[in-house]
Formats: C-alpha cells, sequence, structure tokens
C-alpha cells in the first residue's frame, strides 16, 4: 500500500521480533524524517542487526509495522525494497566478479537502464567518494577487506535509495576508510537521504549531525 | 513481464560468467559422469547382448548423480558470499530468481548430456536418433532442473546438505528417470518416440506440475 502524504521516511510502530521464546526487539518505536542521520549504540546482541534485517523486509516482524517512504513493508516489500539501501558487515558481492560487473549486474537486478548504468561509472561522485572508481575493473576476490566494503556500499546505493541502513559500516576499515564513509553519510544526509546507522565508532570527531538512541532490553532509549 | 525475463536471463548470465571464470562445477561433473560410464563399460563388457538393454539406465544414472554434484552448489556462490541477501533486497521476484536458477542448472545438465550421449553412443556401440533423443531428453532435464534446483534450496539450510538433497530428489525423480529409461531403451532398439506416448506424457505431466509449483515453494522456502 502506497501513502502518497507521508511525513517520516522510516516510521515503525510497537514493532516485536522474539527467536524462539527470547524477545529481542519489545514494542519499538521510530521516526526518522527524510534528510535524518539516526545512529543507534547497543552492546552485542542488543538486537541491532535484527532491527536493521526487520526494516529491510530480510526478516518478519512477530507483530507492529513498519514504512520505508510511506510504504508499508508487510503490504508491499517489493515497492519497499526499491527505497532501501543496506550496508552489513559483509559486502554480500560476489567474488569472482568485478567491482564493475557486481554494480551492473545489482544495477539490473533494480531495473535500472543500461544507460543510467553507464552514467553512473562515467561521473559518480559518490564513486569517488568512497574511492573505487580507480578499482572497478578489479576482481572482488583481490581487493583488500576495506576496498572490499568500499565496493559493496556502494552497491547498496546504486539504485539511489531514499533510505540507507547501515549495520556497522565501519567494521573493516582504516582511518581514511571510515573518515571517507564519514564524508559519505554527510553528503547523502545533505541531498536529503534519511540514514539509520547502528556503530561502535565515537562521531563526536566527525562533522555530521545525528539524533542518538541506545537499543537496550529491545527498546529505544 | 519483460523486467520479469530479464530478471532470468540476468541470473542465468550471471552464472554462465561465473561458472566459465572458475570452471568450479562443470568439469568435476563431466569427470564424475564420464567415470561412470567408463566403469560401466568395463565391467559389462564380457557380457554379450546385456549393453542395449542396460545402456539407458547407464546414461540417466550418469546424469542425475553428475546432477546431483552440480544442484548441490546451486546456491553455494550466493550464500557463501552472502550476495543471496542483495537479492532478496532488489525488487526482483522470488521466482525469477528461481527460475534463473533452473535455466542454468539445465544449461548444465544440457551440455553434460552433450558429451555423454556421444561418448556412449561410440563406447556401446549405440544407434540412436539424435532428434528424438533431444527431444526427451529436453523434458527430463527440465523435470530434473526444476525439482533439483528446489530441493537443494531445502538441502542447502541443512547441516548434511550434500546427502540431504539426493535423499530428497531421487525418490521423487523416480517416475521421470523411469520413463526417461524406458523411452531411451526403446529409442536404442530403434523404436519410436510416438510407441512410447505413455511414458512421454508421464514425463510432460511431471514437469507442468512442477512448473507450477516449484516457484511457490521456493518463494515459501525463502521467505524467512
Amino acid at each position: 500500500m502506497v501513502i502518497n502524504d507521508f511525513k517520516y521516511m522510516i516510521r515503525v510502530d510497537t514493532l516485536y521480533k522474539s527467536y524462539g521464546i527470547i524477545p529481542v526487539i519489545k514494542k519499538l518505536d521510530l521516526k526518522v524524517n527524510a534528510g535524518e542521520l539516526v545512529i543507534i549504540n547497543g552492546s552485542n546482541g542488543s538486537g541491532k542487526t535484527t532491527l536493521h534485517l526487520l526494516l529491510s523486509s530480510l526478516i518478519k516482524p512477530d507483530s507492529g509495522n513498519i514504512e520505508i517512504s510511506g510504504i508499508n513493508v508487510g503490504d508491499s516489500p517489493k515497492i519497499a525494497r526499491s527505497h532501501i539501501g543496506y550496508v552489513a558487515h559483509d559486502p554480500f558481492l560476489y567474488p569472482s566478479l568485478t567491482v564493475r560487473e557486481n554494480l551492473n549486474f545489482f544495477a539490473k537486478l533494480h531495473n535500472i537502464s543500461y544507460e543510467d548504468i553507464n552514467q553512473i561509472f562515467e561521473n559518480n561522485d559518490l564513486l569517488k567518494l568512497l574511492g573505487i572508481s580507480d578499482r572497478l575493473d578489479t576482481l572482488v576476490s583481490i581487493l583488500s577487506h576495506g576496498y572490499k566494503k568500499r565496493a559493496g556500499i556502494a552497491c547498496s546505493l546504486i539504485h539511489n535509495p531514499s533510505v540507507l541502513l547501515l549495520d556497522e559500516p565501519e567494521t573493516g576499515l582504516d582511518s581514511n576508510g571510515v573518515m571517507a564513509l564519514m564524508d559519505m553519510v554527510g553528503f547523502l544526509t545533505n541531498i536529503n537521504k534519511s540514514i539509520l546507522m547502528t556503530t561502535h565508532t565515537d562521531l563526536s570527531k566527525f562533522n555530521v549531525e545525528y539524533t542518538h538512541y541506545i537499543l537496550k532490553n529491545g527498546q529505544l532509549i | 513481464m519483460k523486467i520479469y525475463f530479464a530478471h532470468i536471463m540476468l541470473i542465468f548470465w550471471k552464472d554462465v560468467v561465473l561458472e566459465l571464470r572458475t570452471r568450479e562445477i562443470f568439469i568435476s561433473v563431466l569427470v564424475f559422469s564420464l567415470l561412470i560410464i567408463l566403469t560401466f563399460n568395463l565391467g559389462l563388457d564380457n557380457i554379450p547382448g546385456t549393453i542395449p538393454t542396460v545402456s539407458a539406465g547407464i546414461l540417466w544414472i550418469a546424469i542425475i548423480y553428475g546432477s546431483v554434484i552440480a544442484m548441490n552448489r546451486t546456491y553455494s556462490t550466493e550464500i557463501e558470499s552472502g550476495a543471496i541477501n542483495r537479492i532478496l533486497l532488489s525488487p526482483t521476484s522470488r521466482d525469477a530468481f528461481f527460475f534463473g536458477k533452473v535455466l542454468s542448472n539445465m544449461a548444465l545438465m544440457i551440455l553434460l548430456e552433450v558429451i555423454l550421449l556421444p561418448t556412449m553412443i561410440v563406447l556401446y556401440d549405440l544407434k540412436v536418433s539424435i532428434a528424438e533423443m533431444a527431444l526427451v531428453s529436453l523434458l527430463v532435464i527440465l523435470a530434473i532442473s526444476l525439482v533439483g534446483t528446489l530441493f537443494s534450496a531445502i538441502a542447502v539450510k541443512t547441516r548434511a546438505k550434500e546427502v540431504m538433497l539426493p535423499i530428497l530428489l531421487l525418490p521423487i525423480l523416480a517416475p521421470v528417470l523411469i520413463s526417461a529409461v524406458e523411452v531411451t531403451s526403446s529409442i536404442i532398439v530403434g523404436q519410436t518416440i510416438l510407441d512410447n506416448q505413455r511414458w512421454i506424457s508421464l514425463i510432460v505431466v511431471f514437469d507442468a506440475i512442477f512448473l507450477v509449483i516449484s516457484p511457490a515453494l521456493f518463494t515459501l522456502i525463502v521467505a524467512e
């Protein structure tokens, strides 16, 4: 179901998810505006990754409601997914394909035209910002972990999603990589993308504005 | 609909490129299947009159066991790399992904048979109608691919996936394999497909049923 007049890019109401008898997310509420960066901290096992998986529709909640760009994820997961970019711990790329081939493949799965894909490769600020413009024709298997991660981030952004879910994206990146990542986050919020990011890194040294939550006992505080 | 088929072809071509680059599956499957044919050839060489009767069974045993090895790897690249998450996160429908994988498995099996059949003809001195064999093989390979691609999605979630796939697959495929052997035997002894309408019908019905239920079941399997 598409809601034409929506206020929040991410809206979560009374979300509940348990694994067996162990509740992980308990009646969680969250609202993220357009262009807003939300940072979520939490100890290991607090449910950060589960929250990302729920928002990205990779797993289903036991109860509660999730809307992404006004689209109910439960009712129209296929449409909602086209608005989501998800960056996980691992890059999720085919190691035997080059960075360009990976980007090409996933862009086509998102129904991006051949001309638009070429334009992305020829002149794209994000590829330059991530520092992978000169590694497009390198096999993913021979890239360092940091560059694999950068290529994975580029792949998550290839379809120009309005909402970006970053699950500890700084894992495996060196200080330059983290700097490039935070520059990218700043760049994306400036162009009105909404970002939900879980991290263990202290972001106070970076020049970005954000709303901060802690995930504890399945709820945001 | 155009996008749907474009996604099927995209998954298929990606698998072709990966296989051409890594040669991970086909070579091992081919060697294994050729070994089956050669072993039977050595074992049956001294028993006159048995070859025309059993050669159809040998051919389909070599193909089905080779296919089991190949289909065990159907989703391994996606799962090991995590790329399955990106595919599931894209607007691509689950059944387009499934049919892309069916097409990849079919292509591999067709290529396998293109090499195995002439090898059988030479080693066992057979005379077969290639056109009729091609038609029967296409129907049987479609059935094996549909069921194999579906059950490998179930098996890949289990701990003993290499053992689980043949345990699940072979009993379900029994009617198709029996039909395939019957039709192939009669082609070898000079009969035509028209003499085997009952067996051919059984394979066609099997294909039709699994063409409908396999994508639906696959969507359920990958739902969470």
